[in-house]
């Protein structure tokens, strides 16, 4: 018997495959630079090729390709499978979609001994890339299906080999079926596990190599808006509980002086615009997360996985869930903004209100000065004449005063 | 696994197979080999063949660990990894809709305040 460890007869030809992602600089929104690759993308390309026994830099390109729905290779060369030991060792560096990515594999050809695994992530460098997006990660495993074997009971075999193996509780894993194997998926990990019948390695391995990174991408995504929302959202309610605060001392505004209404419509006006501010960047975030929905969705079309059902479900339910709570977070922010509007409408009614009153005063006191003024046109009249003169524009004055008082 | 394979797989794993196997089942093995070698004929064809040796092969298939041993034994084929990720073209379409990542790309970095600051 050359199986070196018995409890895996069914597995050979254990391949990890790691990708480390970066945000190209034109996803990120920042301004176009000298040089083209994301902070820490170069450094860890050429530590990766090292690492692969090659000296000095590696072949990377020396500008971004210019397409936008293809996924470029970076690096020249082969980029086929290199020897230390009894290992394999592998480099590739890509773009796709809105980042690019380095990629690095380790195999070993033959059996499968239970410490494989360990050993295969042990070989794979270290990387200190602080500015990448995130890292992510699948196995290939071949399986052996005999002629005259169901391919479903050899393949239920191999998963509960696979779970063993790699100690995956079942629960965790979402099945996606293949022509040829399958591929289990954990969610929670970012790593997928592909299970292949010998016959299949060779073009189901390559369109794996396609789908698998674009998929992890998108869940990759979906972890980092998760994870970091908390903190986003807190932001914004501290910014809400500001604008609410100016909106409560606003209600009494009807009884203030001109200034003190205009100064604070300053200030409601101010903290409404930073309110918006911060809402601005969860709507960016909600769109992330469609977009990263929408991009799962069209991969797992291209395998017929969205019909799936259940399985199908339970990688697009979770991404939904998160959709639909940061669709109602924002409609209760924007019920606040609206709320926000009323009150600097309000302050404005009060201030015109206010400014309008304190016109008809003044018009009130020019119009009085202007009569006193008239009577003195007159200096032939009489005392007596003078002040009849007077009290008429005076009565004229108040009459006109009442008047304007009850508009 | 074909007829010659599985003539060879006997060859090689027979001594082994009695303690893989209870006495009924070994006396039941040997009863299937007799009968299997008395209906196969010197001028069979291939395809008949391979029906004659079909019992054997489902009645060794069907004990788990004689199972395993079958499996090992159709492993002995030269073994081979999946292309690596660089025998992709140098360039395929992925579909998938690109946008901005604004604040990822600034998250780790400094903050809006800091920004604003």
């Amino acid at each position: 018997m050359a199986n070196a460890d018995p409890v895996f007869p069914l597995f050979s030809d254990l391949e990890y495959h790691r990708c480390v992602f970066f945000l190209l600089p034109a996803a990120s929104g920042k301004p176009p630079q000298a040089d083209p690759w994301p902070p820490g993308f170069v450094e860890a390309v050429n530590g990766a090729w090292n690492w692969l026994g090659q000296p000095g830099k590696a072949p990377l390109r020396q500008e971004l390709p210019g397409t936008l729905h293809a996924s470029v290779r970076l690096l020249a060369g082969a980029g086929g499978w290199v020897q230390h030991q009894d290992l394999l060792y592998g480099v590739e560096a890509r773009t796709l979609a809105d980042t690019c990515y380095l990629q690095l594999s380790v195999a070993r050809e033959g059996q499968v001994a239970s410490d494989l695994p360990q050993k295969l992530q042990a070989a794979s460098p270290a990387l200190h890339a602080t500015a990448a997006l995130g890292e992510a990660g699948y196995w290939f495993v071949e399986f052996v299906v005999l002629p005259q074997e169901q391919p479903e009971r050899a393949q239920q075999e191999a998963v509960a080999q696979a779970q063993a193996l790699f100690q995956l509780a079942p629960e965790e894993l979402v099945q996606l079926p293949l022509p040829g194997g399958l591929v289990l998926l954990h969610p929670e990990k970012l790593v997928a596990y592909a299970l292949l019948a010998r016959e299949e390695q060779g073009a189901l391995g390559l369109e794996l190599h396609r789908l698998l990174p674009a998929l992890l991408l998108n869940l990759l995504k979906v972890r980092r808006v998760s994870d970091e929302y908390h903190q986003l959202k807190a932001k914004v309610l501290l910014e809400e509980q500001v604008l609410e605060r100016l909106m409560e001392r606003a209600r009494g505004a009807q009884a203030l002086s001109i200034e003190e209404i205009e100064r604070q419509a300053v200030e409601l006006a101010r903290a409404q615009a930073e309110f918006l501010e911060a809402i601005s960047d969860l709507e960016e975030w909600l769109h992330t997360l469609t977009v990263a929905r929408d991009n799962l969705q069209r991969l797992m079309r291209l395998w017929s996985w969205d019909r799936l059902g259940e399985q199908a479900e339970r990688l697009v339910a979770p991404v939904q869930l998160w959709v639909d709570q940061l669709t109602s977070d924002l409609r209760y922010f924007h019920i606040t903004r609206q709320q926000a509007d009323l009150h600097l409408a309000s302050l404005d009614t009060a201030a015109t209100a206010r400014s309008a009153r304190w016109g008809r005063k003044i018009t009130l006191l020019v119009s009085l000065f202007a009569a006193l003024q008239l009577v003195q046109v007159f200096p032939e009249l009489s005392i007596g004449g003078r002040l009849l003169l007077a009290g008429v524009a005076a009565t004229v004055l108040i009459l006109g005063s009442m008047y304007l008082e009850r508009r | 696994m074909n007829a010659d394979q599985l003539a060879s797989f006997l060859e090689t794993h027979l001594a082994e197979l009695p303690a893989l196997m209870s006495a009924e089942e070994w006396q039941r093995l040997q009863e299937l080999l007799q009968s299997t070698a008395a209906s196969l004929g010197e001028t069979m064809a291939q395809d008949r063949l391979e029906e004659a040796v079909q019992p054997l092969y489902e009645y060794l298939a069907a004990n788990a660990r004689v199972r395993e041993l079958l499996r090992d034994f159709s492993q002995h084929a030269p073994v081979r990894l999946a292309p690596p990720p660089g025998a992709n073209p140098g360039q395929y379409p992925v579909p998938q809709v690109v946008n901005r990542f604004r604040q990822l790309a600034t998250a780790g970095g400094p903050s809006a305040e800091q920004r604003k600051a």
